[in-house]
């Protein structure tokens, strides 16, 4: 029932709605041409030291002499080859685990503490072990990176078969569906969306192990190396170009795996329409 | 979070049968551990890897009193520690400043939260050569990096938890002619609390992480330092024992957490044992 009182309500909350959208376009742009200002102008005149933080138009310049120097690209391709495999890698087993420890309560309940140890233990301490053990190759640097990326995959393909309510595993039952049916058509649908977040969460991880190795490790290269190499030679506006082109593939590889949940969990579409 | 859904035992899969078991899970937990040792020595006992790259649990045993009894032990634990809570208590005060500036005005939301939320995907882990280049080998540099990695855990939660209060709780506050302030701080923060904490769970782990990865980096002193020099002067045993010793801060930091959750969120844990108490 839509009165000309509801109606009118609806066109002002939209008004509001508008005039905040072009508020925060102003306010968003204000701040960015204050902080593009401010880091061109600081260094400029001597009040920050130009030399540790060069201007924009330093690390521009700098980002063009990275992408036509032709020496970074086995260096980017090496970053993301090993970013990729330690991915599939920690993901595989991840589930693997998952799956085979988390169908049952009976074991979740007996592994639970190890996982907890497992979970408080900053997993990048084993980084300097890992490559004592495995050399300067990228054999450490994706064996760093799985065993940081795999265990949110893990821990969320378990929490996500405990998903479906006692009343839905009833329900499954007095339909007389056998335990690969129940895994089947209710666990495995319920926990392909948390499933997926942990899968998020294990490319950003994957990222952080395969740098961290880089730039630890003194003989493999990698854009992390590029990073450490530039800033021990005070060439800042390549470090900050490497750094840019960092934050770049990052942003995309989570926005890819963003579309891919949408994409795949198409029907929590109407759940997520009402939450947000 | 998930640790609590973890462990709940869910009992419609069971038979009415398997309810009777007298068999706790919980022994197999015990029973996990000496499996786990004894498979451990195993591995070193056949020496599938040399000694120095994979030390037996008796040598790893044995360096305890060696590591725990050098004169700067003390030392390189106070710097690490220091640097932990440092950056811990930067970064989460910055996410919470943040988190209550973005979730109180439309207009700002709307203009920061495209870029800050880039931040998420971002491994922090790269600016580390960066702040060593600005900022040296000491603690004030690894202070940032802690805070970095972990203001993006407690900004996103408090802004989300924001969101949370009660409609008609809002509504009420207002009918009752309370100022944004008051709504604010007897209203919507509590109402966060509980998902401010999850964020502060998460960003106290990134910040133990960022310090570590800063000290392997470089450093003139910590606990990642001197497990660097252990493991360079292939004394593999103490680089153990240091891992231990993450472990244990690690384990800390959470159980610290949660008591001040339980203390400061108390009505909440009233909730989970009185669900009576809790209203829909």
């Amino acid at each position: 029932m839509s009165t000309g009182a509801d109606i009118r309500s609806r066109g002002k909350a939209l008004r509001k709605q508008a005039k905040t959208t072009k508020q925060s376009i102003l306010v968003g742009g204000i701040t960015l041409v204050v902080f593009l200002v401010l880091w061109e102008l600081l260094p400029t005149i001597g009040v920050l030291n130009r030399v540790l933080i060069p201007t924009v138009t330093d690390t521009i310049w700098g980002l063009g002499q990275l992408v036509s120097g032709g020496y970074w690209w086995e260096d980017l391709g090496s970053t993301l080859s090993s970013v990729v495999i330690a991915w599939t890698i920690g993901v595989t087993f991840g589930i693997t685990m998952g799956v085979t420890l988390g169908t049952s309560p009976f074991i979740r309940t007996a592994i639970t503490p190890y996982a907890i140890a497992l979970q408080a233990l900053p997993k990048i301490v084993l980084a300097p072990v890992l490559i004592g053990a495995l050399g300067f190759g990228s054999q450490s640097k994706i064996a760093i990176a799985v065993a940081i990326c795999f265990f949110p995959v893990w821990i969320n393909t378990m929490v996500g078969l405990a998903l479906p309510s006692a009343a839905e595993f009833t329900f499954m039952k007095s339909l007389n569906a056998n335990r690969v049916q129940v895994f089947r058509k209710l666990q495995l649908p319920s926990s392909v969306p948390i499933v997926l977040v942990g899968m998020k969460h294990a490319m950003l991880l994957s990222f952080t192990g395969v740098l961290v190795a880089e730039i630890l490790s003194s003989a493999s290269n990698g854009l992390g190396k590029l990073v450490k190499e530039f800033s021990l030679q005070l060439n800042m506006p390549l470090s900050l170009a490497v750094i840019t082109v960092v934050l770049t593939i990052a942003v995309s590889l989570v926005s890819i795996m963003d579309v891919l949940e949408r994409k795949v969990v198409f029907w929590s579409e109407s759940e997520r329409g009402k939450k947000s | 979070m998930s640790k609590a859904t973890l462990s709940t035992p869910k009992p419609a899969l069971e038979d009415p049968q398997k309810k009777k078991r007298k068999f706790s899970p919980y022994w197999i937990t015990a029973a996990l551990f000496p499996m786990i040792m004894f498979t451990w020595w195993g591995i070193t006992e056949i020496r599938v890897l040399h000694p120095i790259l994979l030390p037996g649990p008796g040598a790893v045993f044995g360096s305890y009193s060696k590591v725990f009894g050098s004169e700067t032990f003390g030392m390189h634990a106070t710097r690490t520690l220091t640097e932990i809570v440092g950056g811990f208590a930067l970064g989460a005060s910055i996410g919470f400043i943040l988190g209550l500036l973005l979730g109180s005005s439309n207009v700002l939301r709307a203009a920061y939260l495209p870029a800050l939320s880039a931040l998420e995907a971002v491994p922090t882990v790269i600016i580390a050569p960066l702040l060593i280049a600005w900022l040296g080998f000491g603690f004030e540099g690894k202070i940032v990096q802690a805070a970095f990695a972990c203001f993006y855990a407690v900004f996103i939660t408090t802004l989300s938890g924001l969101a949370l209060a009660n409609a008609n709780s809002v509504s009420l506050m207002q009918s009752l002619g309370s100022s944004k302030t008051q709504t604010l701080l007897k209203l919507r923060i509590p109402s966060a609390l509980p998902v401010i904490f999850g964020g502060l769970q998460l960003g106290a782990t990134t910040a133990i992480i960022g310090a570590i990865v800063s000290e392997f980096v470089g450093a003139d002193a910590g606990l990642g330092f001197l497990l660097l020099r252990y493991r360079s002067s292939y004394d593999t045993p103490a680089a153990w024992v240091l891992i231990t010793c993450f472990l244990a801060i690690g384990v800390a930091t959470y159980l610290i957490i949660s008591f001040a959750e339980k203390k400061i969120v108390f009505w909440r844990a009233a909730a989970i044992t009185r669900p009576d108490l809790e209203k829909k």
